[in-house]
């Protein structure tokens, strides 16, 4: 990434007024390939349609990944920070969401990693930690006007969910976040992680097992 | 495998549409005859209804201004070092700078002309070594006094400097001073030419025994007789030793040419080896003067107690001889 992007992309005026814009709720137009090769080309308002569109996905995905809602918004962060820098390599033979995915991937990879090397949590994690504990605590909350005793089931299944996930190989938790959450197919996702199609749905049919056994109880009758 | 596994891996797909329309039929006739398998996607159904309580949340607002931020920023040398473009360019730059480096050695290396081998410009070290080495050796003993004798091998890398030296009491040498390791073994004193051997010849007797024609020196000092001439053992070197009471004159002579005895080559022009020393009876026994020369045909080496001066008178008459009569003997 040259010095003189960085330089336009700050002296830019149509990019500030980009960045000041409310968000829109209408309908984005053009297909992620294209608006991404639009954003490669020096439009940037096309990159605000592309973080619009796969913000919350893609946050939400890292969140599962991750657990730590603090963790997720950073790692998130980083992997639109690195399409930014990498969008002179991007080539419209790649599917932008599988591309988008990837980087996200990488980050759970790169983190997990970091994670093995620590022996110790780090001051920011206990903090995390603690902030993911009370976000957790919120959704027990009850909210007056809905029935009292449904929410805290509901919270209750929730946590019960997260805790069974997050219990996965990481192998198998990577598939069926992203198959069952982001909605991705077999062949997508193989694309992502860089393995046979076969080898995610064997990990998709472990993970299904392993699930259908630990949360047996909500799936009787 | 049992079909209905091979199935139940599927069932996740075929809830989702994700199988080929060849799959979906099998699965469908497979389920309308297998109650567990039925079982087993209802459970499915439900699973991914089970999972779906795990809501999404909101990110924060906040994310989308910390990146702008972020973006804006310039960028630190670390980051710009660690991106990937970045950092491809400039591995790109390094393997070429990196290529040109080692090419240009390789290129140099190949186009430098070989060393020396070590024997062309050992000459006057071999000679050295060669016929003082038992001073050398003897020298080096005495220094190290309470180590046993060594031999050393000396390289032509070895040597910083080398001249004549006069400062050891009891050997006058050539000094060398030597760097780098030295490889010590124990040694065996070389064995010194044997000149007081070999039997006592008469004049008559010399064309005989030596295949050269031999010069006897016109000129001598006064009072100074012939006492004998004798044929070296194992060398063509004939030994001339003239005498005046205790004092004596030796002259060797053998050929230029000769494959044996003192190489010829060492006798090409005037050496000077002068013994000096404090020892008062080391001065009385050994204390001379050595000159060596070649007229070509002929190598000479002459030592005597006398000075220099009169050395070279002899040597003088001697090379204004020819041969096969150049003197007479006195």
């Amino acid at each position: 990434m040259s010095k003189k992007f960085f330089c336009n992309l700050s002296k830019s005026h149509a990019l500030k007024e980009v960045w000041a814009r409310p968000k829109q709720n209408g309908p984005l137009r053009g297909s992620d390939e294209e608006l991404m090769l639009g954003f490669r080309n020096g439009d940037e308002r096309s990159f605000e349609i592309l973080y619009r569109r796969y913000e919350k996905p893609l946050f939400n995905f890292l969140y599962r990944m991750v657990v730590n809602a603090a963790e997720a918004e950073s790692l998130c962060q980083e992997a639109f920070y690195r399409l930014v820098r990498a969008k002179t390599n991007y080539e419209p033979t790649a599917r932008f969401k599988t591309w988008l995915y990837q980087i996200a991937v990488n980050l759970c990879q790169d983190r997990k990693r970091r994670m093995k090397h620590r022996s110790h949590r780090s001051l920011d994690s206990q903090v995390s930690s603690r902030q993911n504990e009370e976000a957790a605590l919120q959704d027990f909350i009850p909210n007056p006007s809905a029935d009292l005793e449904k929410q805290v089931e509901t919270a209750e299944l929730e946590s019960f969910v997260k805790e069974e996930i997050s219990r996965l190989p990481e192998e198998e938790k990577l598939v069926v976040i992203l198959r069952e959450y982001q909605g991705l197919k077999c062949s997508e996702i193989a694309d992502i992680i860089g393995c046979p199609i076969g080898t995610v749905k064997s990990h998709n049919h472990r993970a299904h097992e392993r699930l259908r056994k630990s949360l047996a109880k909500y799936l009787g009758d | 495998m049992s079909p209905c596994e091979n199935i139940r891996k599927e069932l996740e797909a075929f809830l989702c549409g994700d199988v080929d329309e060849t799959q979906r039929n099998e699965i469908q006739h497979h389920l309308g005859k297998c109650q567990e398998c039925s079982e087993v996607l209802r459970q499915l159904e439900k699973l991914a209804g089970v999972l779906q309580s795990w809501r999404d949340r909101e990110p924060s607002p906040m994310m989308y201004e910390k990146l702008k931020v972020r973006l804006t920023k310039p960028d630190s040398a670390w980051n710009r070092i660690f991106m990937y473009s970045y950092g491809k360019r400039v591995a790109i730059r390094f393997a070429q700078v990196a290529t040109i480096v080692i090419l240009t050695l390789l290129i140099s290396n190949l186009l430098q002309k070989p060393a020396p081998k070590a024997s062309e410009n050992l000459a006057p070290l071999n000679f050295y070594l060669k016929e003082h080495q038992g001073a050398v050796i003897q020298s080096v003993s005495a220094e190290l006094q309470s180590r046993p004798a060594t031999r050393m091998y000396v390289g032509r890398d070895n040597i910083i400097y080398f001249e004549f030296m006069e400062d050891h009491p009891k050997f006058s040498r050539p000094g060398i001073i030597f760097k780098g390791p030295l490889v010590r073994n124990n040694i065996q004193l070389p064995k010194a030419p044997a000149i007081t051997k070999g039997q006592p010849l008469e004049l008559s007797q010399i064309k005989n025994a030596v295949d050269f024609d031999p010069v006897i020196p016109p000129q001598l000092p006064h009072d100074y007789i012939l006492e004998s001439i004798r044929k070296i053992e194992d060398y063509h070197c004939l030994h001339l030793l003239y005498a005046m009471g205790m004092e004596t004159i030796s002259l060797f002579e053998q050929p230029s040419d000769s494959q044996e005895g003192l190489v010829a080559q060492d006798f090409r022009e005037f050496a000077v080896y002068s013994r000096s020393g404090t020892d008062a009876e080391f001065d009385k026994q050994s204390k001379g003067t050595i000159l060596s020369w070649s007229d070509g045909k002929l190598s000479f080496v002459l030592i005597g107690g006398k000075d220099m001066s009169r050395l070279m008178e002899i040597v003088q008459s001697i090379s204004s001889t020819e041969s096969p009569n150049r003197g007479h003997p006195e």
